[in-house]
C-alpha cells in the first residue's frame, strides 16, 4: 500500500510539473504583451527604456527556462507573484475568490451525487417500468444540454417569470447562509445536473448487473429483507464504476464552472481566469491552472484510494 | 457467437436486396439510431443547403424590426440588431456540424498515433506519452481551448483544433488499452516473427484491429465538440462574430433575456437535438459493434 502511494504521488509531481510547463510555454505565444496589463492600455507614454526596465522588474526579459525555474521555486514555497492586472499578491486574491468556486463546485457535485444515484438505483429497481423511462430518456436528454443554456432557462422560468430567486449577487454560506443558498440553488442546478444524468446512468446500469449476480439471489433466498439487500449488498458493491465517473466528474465541474461563473455573476477563480487570459496576466493564470490541476490530480488519486475502501479484494500491493 | 448471428440471419428474411453491411443493418435496428440519423441527415442537408433554404441573409440588419418576437415574416423573430433568427440559426447549423466533424478527426489524428505509439513500445516511451495524456486532462478542456484560442484566433480551423486537442486524450487512452491486447494476439506475435517492420506493424495490424473504440468515441465526440463550441462562442471565443453560431446566439439572448426571452429556444433547442442525435448513433455503434463495452464509453 504504502509504495503504492509512493509511486502514484510520484507519477502525480510529475503530471503537476508537466502541466506548469505546459501552461507557462503556452503563455509566452499569447499575442497579448502582458506590458499591457502592467503598465495600462497607454503605454505610449513610456519610453523603450522604462518598458524595458519594468520587464526586468518582473523578470520577463529573462530566457524562459530561468523564467521557469524562478517560478517554480517561488511557487513551492507559496509565493505565487503578483497580479499584473492590480499589482496584488495572487495568493491574497485567491484566497478571496476560491472559496466561491469551492461552494459552486461542491454544491454542484453534491446535486449530482444526491439526484445522479437516487435516480439510477431507482431505475434500475423499477426497470422497464415508466419510471425508469421517464428517468433514463430524462437523462438523456440532460447530457446534451449545454450547462449555460440550461443555466438561461432556469433564470427565466425561476428569476424573470416566477421571480423567486436573484440572478446576480452572490455569498458565502458561513457569512450570509440565507441570501448564499438563494442566489446558489440555480448555479448549483446547472452545473450540477450533467453530473446527475451521468452518475444515473452509470448507477443504474452497475445496479442493474449487480442486482442479477448470485450472491443477490443467495442473499434473497435466505430471507434477507429486501431493502438489506438492496443497501448493503447491491448497492455497494455496484458503486465501484460509480466512483470512476466521479472522478471524472470533478475536471467537468472545473470547466463549468468558469462558463456558469461568469453567467451569475459569481466572483470566483473561474471568473478571474477569463479576464486574466484575455490579459495576459500570467501569474494569475498559471495560480489558476495549478489549483484546477491539483483538484485533479488529488480527485484522481482519491478515487483510486477509495478503490480499496469500497471492495476490499482491491489491493495495491 | 458467429454460428449464432448467421443462424439468426438465415431466419429473418433480408430487408432489401442489397447487400448491406452487417453494422449497418445492427444500427437500423436500433431505433434511436435511426432517429439519430434521420436528424443528422436533416441537419446536413439544412448545412449544405442553407444560401437556398434561408430567407434572409444571416447578416442583413434591420433597424426597424428590433428583437421582434416570432412573426409571420420571421418564423423564429429577430435579434438585436434585426437580422432574422431563423437564417441565423440556418446558417449556424453549418458552424456546428462542421467544427464538431473537424473537431474528431484532429482528435482521431492526435490520439490515435499516440495511443498506438505508446501501446506499441511501452516501457518509457509508453510512461511519457501517458504523463503528457495525465497533464492534458488535469487542465480543465474549457481552459485549455481558451489558452489555445487565444493564442490563434477564432476560426473554424481553430476552435476544431482547440477542441480536438481537448478531445484527443480519451481516443489515446482508448485505443492504446485495446492495442495493448492486440500485442498479445497470436496474429500480432507471428507478423512480428515474421520480420515485418515496426511501422507496419503498428499501423496495418494493431490499429485496424483496436479502431472500434474510437469510432464510437468519436460519434460521441462529435455532440461533445459542438457543446464545446457551443460554451466557447458563449464566452466570446469561439468563431468570431458577426458570423452566426449557434453558441453566439445564445450569448446574445442571455444579453436580451429580459426583453426577448424567445431568441434563447431556437439555438437551444438545436443544440439540444443535434447532440442528442450523435449519442444515439454512438450507443447505436458500440451496441453493434461491440456489445461488451456497453456502459463503458
Amino acid at each position: 500500500m504504502t509504495r503504492f502511494l509512493l509511486n502514484r504521488l510520484g507519477q502525480a509531481i510529475i503530471v503537476f510539473l508537466m502541466v506548469s510547463a505546459m501552461v507557462f510555454g503556452a503563455l509566452r505565444i499569447l499575442p497579448e504583451d502582458p506590458i499591457y496589463s502592467i503598465v495600462g492600455e497607454d503605454s505610449e507614454g513610456y519610453t523603450p527604456e522604462q518598458v524595458a526596465k519594468i520587464k526586468a522588474d518582473y523578470g520577463l526579459d529573462k530566457p524562459l527556462p530561468v523564467q521557469y525555474f524562478d517560478w517554480l521555486s517561488a511557487f513551492v514555497v507559496g509565493d505565487w507573484g503578483n497580479s499584473f492586472q492590480n499589482g496584488l499578491p495572487v495568493t491574497r486574491m485567491i484566497n478571496r475568490k476560491l472559496p466561491f468556486t469551492i461552494q459552486l463546485a461542491l454544491g454542484a457535485l453534491v446535486i449530482g451525487v444526491v439526484f445522479g444515484i437516487s435516480t439510477g438505483v431507482v431505475a434500475a429497481l423499477k426497470r422497464n417500468t415508466k419510471w425508469d423511462a421517464i428517468a433514463t430518456s430524462s437523462a438523456m436528454v440532460a447530457l446534451a444540454l449545454p450547462e449555460f443554456w440550461l443555466a438561461l432557462v432556469l433564470i427565466l422560468v425561476f428569476s424573470v417569470y416566477l421571480d423567486l430567486l436573484p440572478v446576480f449577487g452572490s455569498a458565502l454560506i458561513w457569512q450570509d447562509p440565507l441570501f448564499a443558498i438563494q442566489s446558489s440553488i440555480l448555479p448549483w442546478l446547472a452545473l450540477g445536473i450533467g453530473g446527475a444524468a451521468t452518475l444515473m446512468r452509470q448507477s443504474r446500469s452497475s445496479m442493474l448487473e449487480t442486482m442479477g449476480e448470485d450472491f443477490i439471489r443467495t442473499a434473497r433466498s435466505k430471507g434477507v429483507p429486501e431493502r438489506v439487500v438492496i443497501i448493503k449488498h447491491a448497492l455497494r458493491n455496484s458503486l465501484l464504476p460509480v466512483v470512476t465517473i466521479l472522478g471524472l466528474r470533478i475536471g467537468r465541474i472545473i470547466g463549468g464552472a468558469i462558463i456558469i461563473e461568469v453567467m451569475f455573476a459569481i466572483p470566483g477563480i473561474g471568473q478571474m481566469s477569463v479576464t486574466a487570459l484575455t490579459k495576459a496576466d500570467y501569474p494569475v493564470i498559471m495560480a489558476v491552472t495549478m489549483i484546477s490541476a491539483m483538484a485533479i490530480i488529488v480527485a484522481n488519486l482519491v478515487t483510486d484510494l477509495a478503490y480499496s475502501y469500497i471492495d476490499p479484494r482491491i489491493r495495491y500491493a | 457467437m458467429t454460428e449464432l448471428s448467421t443462424a439468426e440471419e438465415a431466419m429473418t428474411p433480408r430487408a432489401s436486396r442489397f447487400n448491406m453491411p452487417e453494422w449497418l443493418i445492427g444500427l437500423l435496428r436500433h431505433k434511436l439510431s435511426v432517429f439519430g440519423l434521420v436528424i443528422i441527415f436533416l441537419s446536413v442537408f439544412v448545412a449544405l443547403s442553407a444560401s437556398v433554404i434561408s430567407p434572409y441573409d444571416p447578416l442583413q440588419q434591420d433597424y426597424d424590426n428590433l428583437l421582434n418576437p416570432p412573426s409571420f415574416g420571421h418564423p423564429l423573430g429577430t435579434d438585436y440588431v434585426g437580422r432574422d433568427v431563423t437564417s441565423r440559426l440556418i446558417y449556424g447549423t453549418q458552424i456546428s456540424l462542421t467544427v464538431g466533424l473537424l473537431s474528431v478527426i484532429i482528435a482521431a489524428l492526435i490520439g490515435v498515433p499516440l495511443g498506438v505509439l505508446a501501446a506499441f513500445y511501452g516501457g518509457w516511451i509508453d510512461a511519457a506519452i501517458m504523463r503528457f495524456i495525465d497533464a492534458k486532462m488535469a487542465i480543465p478542456g474549457l481552459m485549455l481551448s481558451m489558452l489555445l484560442l487565444l493564442t490563434l484566433g477564432g476560426s473554424i480551423m481553430t476552435v476544431s483544433f482547440a477542441l480536438g486537442f481537448g478531445l484527443s486524450s480519451a481516443q489515446s487512452r482508448l485505443i492504446r488499452s485495446q492495442a495493448l491486447s492486440v500485442k498479445e494476439r497470436e496474429y500480432f506475435q507471428a507478423a512480428r516473427a515474421m520480420g515485418v517492420s515496426n511501422f507496419k506493424l503498428m499501423f496495418i495490424h494493431m490499429l485496424p484491429n483496436s479502431i472500434q473504440p474510437v469510432i464510437v468515441q468519436a460519434s460521441l465526440g462529435v455532440g461533445f465538440a459542438i457543446l464545446g463550441e457551443a460554451g466557447l462562442s458563449f464566452l466570446g471565443l469561439g468563431v468570431t462574430p458577426p458570423t452566426p453560431t449557434w453558441g453566439n446566439m445564445l450569448s446574445l439572448a442571455f444579453d436580451n433575456l429580459r426583453s426577448a426571452p424567445h431568441l434563447m429556444y431556437p439555438p437551444g433547442i438545436a443544440i439540444v437535438l443535434v447532440v442528442i442525435s450523435f449519442s444515439f448513433v454512438g450507443d447505436g455503434l458500440r451496441d453493434v459493434l461491440d456489445p461488451r463495452l456497453r456502459g463503458k464509453i
